[in-house]
């Protein structure tokens, strides 16, 4: 443990502290609009949106490699193929609503194939497994900044709107006739979802993002009963998970992704068994 | 001009019609009962003057506008059962949904002195801390009340209010309603004519077309056996709801104040 901390602060090795500050930064943002997509049970559409993103990625590399655009980094490459995504799936959502499950499914898998096809035109270093499962050696120092930015865009939107998002997640039918927009902020959150995933790619892979995105709210869900401090409890469990995370893989040496997750879900099973252990004892503390 | 003027109405789904030629008016403080079998077109009938959903012809007109256009004036109570059970929101909070008018921000001073009185309305100014999910079925309904008071409406539509809760507890709602009525027109869709029989103006019944019936002709249980086409049990309570006491069901019900906050 000791190693590890002597690593973080280390100057000469950036990448561990650079993961470490992608992980607390993302959790803002993983907190608030984890729980949005709990609560409003569209896990699915998150799935969808980050494996879209790998096509991103991939276009990214190519483009870099073919024509030199090195501005296009695949972070950026993951940010608009995802917000691709998510605009078509709230569209869709919108206008479509019976063939949704169809075009999300469709979507995932366009973008995992073109992707790939992108990235087996791409010569040189590029493993699509880092994508795929996270690899905290590709986080540069641009990539906290864009991050950071990200983070205070969606945090400030669920602030601004976090009576609207509430009101509409729990009925959407009384909000219409309140005179709301539903689909807009249906639109909104989905817009959201896609830059909140995109900011965990690198850490975690697009396979596992989704986990990281659900998991600190269900666990949160379990302990609190109003959506703010769910989005607070569940901000805070993730930055635990990813820092506790990130400090296993490393005293382990095993991928950074695959212990974050693990170690998150075996916190939602404590958090599980904790709270219906207390359920089973009040209920028979009330037969008594 | 009436309330309510429904001409003509016909509305499909995927071509299979549900409502057709769908006529009737509605006058201010009426409470009228939309009975019906299930699927028979009650709740589309509801959407359809919520101005959730648009009639493929003829024309609904509330105060003489468009249902979309006059959307403020109603108070939508949806059935309590088809809530997330664990969706974490207090009672206090889905009150105060019922003041949401911005596109963006916060709710002010006044919004939150509504959902107090709104609260003190149905009795239930005790359990505004409680998550939603903990409350019985009854209360849950009162709350989903509260919620449309708050917006000031003028008209109250709630569908199917005393569905899995017990005949106790719809004699306390029905009380309530009772009470609004004096201030309100109430449209309220049931299967359960045993609820309304003792209090309604006017029933009508949906089933596809639509039939108007006296409320008295509903007591006698003739006309509803036919309806079903099998003998329904309509049981009648006297209210008498003074001195009768369900515990954790009746609250203190008060008509003009608000919680008091200790």
């Amino acid at each position: 443990m000791t190693d590890f901390l002597a690593l973080v602060v280390n100057p000469d090795l950036p990448f561990l502290r650079y993961a470490l500050l992608a992980g607390i930064l993302a959790s803002a943002a993983f907190g608030v609009v984890g729980s949005l997509v709990v609560v409003k049970r569209i896990s699915y559409i998150a799935g969808a949106i980050s494996h879209a993103a790998l096509g991103g990625i991939g276009a990214a590399l190519y483009l870099q490699y073919h024509f030199g655009w090195s501005f296009m980094t695949p972070i950026t490459g993951a940010l608009l193929s995802a917000l691709l995504a998510g605009g078509i799936i709230s569209f869709v959502n919108l206008r479509f609503k019976q063939r949704e499950d169809t075009i999300i499914g469709i979507i995932w898998a366009v973008g995992m194939a073109t992707g790939l096809l992108f990235l087996s035109r791409t010569p040189g270093y590029t493993d699509p497994m880092s994508y795929l499962f996270g690899n905290i050696l590709i986080i540069g120092q641009n990539d906290l900044w864009m991050i950071l930015i990200l983070d205070v865009v969606v945090v400030a939107a669920a602030i601004l709107f976090y009576n609207q998002f509430l009101a509409v997640s729990f009925d959407e039918n009384f909000a219409r006739v309140r005179g709301m927009r539903t689909g807009f902020y249906q639109g909104l959150l989905i817009i959201m979802t896609a830059l909140t995933v995109v900011l965990m790619t690198t850490l975690v892979g697009i396979v596992m993002v989704i986990a990281l995105l659900t998991i600190p709210a269900a666990v949160a869900g379990l302990l609190t009963r109003r959506l703010k401090f769910m989005m607070l409890a569940a901000a805070l469990a993730c930055l635990l998970f990813t820092t506790t995370g990130l400090a296993v893989s490393y005293i382990w040496d095993a991928p950074s992704g695959a212990v974050i997750i693990l170690v998150a879900s075996a916190g939602y099973l404590l958090v599980l068994a904790f709270s219906q252990t207390q359920k089973l004892l009040r209920a028979r503390r009330r037969s008594v | 001009m009436s309330l309510i003027d429904v001409n003509g109405l016909y509305f499909s789904r995927e071509a299979l019609p549900v409502l057709e030629d769908v006529n009737f008016t509605i006058e201010e403080k009426q409470m009228v009962t939309i009975v019906g079998p299930n699927g028979g077109g009650k709740t589309t009938l509801l959407l359809l003057l919520l101005g959730l959903l648009s009639p493929d012809r003829g024309q609904i007109l509330i105060k003489g506008r468009r249902p979309a256009a006059v959307q403020r004036l109603m108070g939508y109570v949806p059935q309590y059962s088809l809530f997330d059970p664990t969706f974490p929101v207090t009672v206090y909070d889905v009150v105060l949904m019922g003041s949401l008018r911005r596109f963006w921000g916060f709710y002010t001073k006044a919004d939150h002195e509504a959902v107090d009185q709104a609260l003190a309305t149905v009795g239930l100014c005790d359990l505004a801390q409680r998550s939603f999910s903990e409350l019985s079925g009854g209360q849950r309904q009162r709350v989903l009340i509260a919620r449309a008071l708050v917006g000031r409406p003028e008209i109250l539509l709630l569908d199917e209010p005393t569905a899995n809760v017990d005949a106790a507890v719809g004699e306390h709602l029905n009380e309530l309603l009772r009470r609004l009525n004096q201030d309100l027109t109430i449209l309220l869709v049931t299967h359960d004519d045993a609820f309304v029989s003792n209090f309604t103006t006017r029933v009508f019944c949906i089933n596809r077309g639509f039939t108007e019936h006296p409320a008295r002709q509903l007591q006698e249980g003739a006309f509803v056996d036919a309806l079903y086409q099998t003998p329904v049990a309509a049981v009648h309570h006297g209210i008498h709801l003074d001195g009768h006491h369900h515990a954790g069901e009746s609250g203190q019900i008060n008509l003009r104040g608000g919680c008091t906050h200790d």
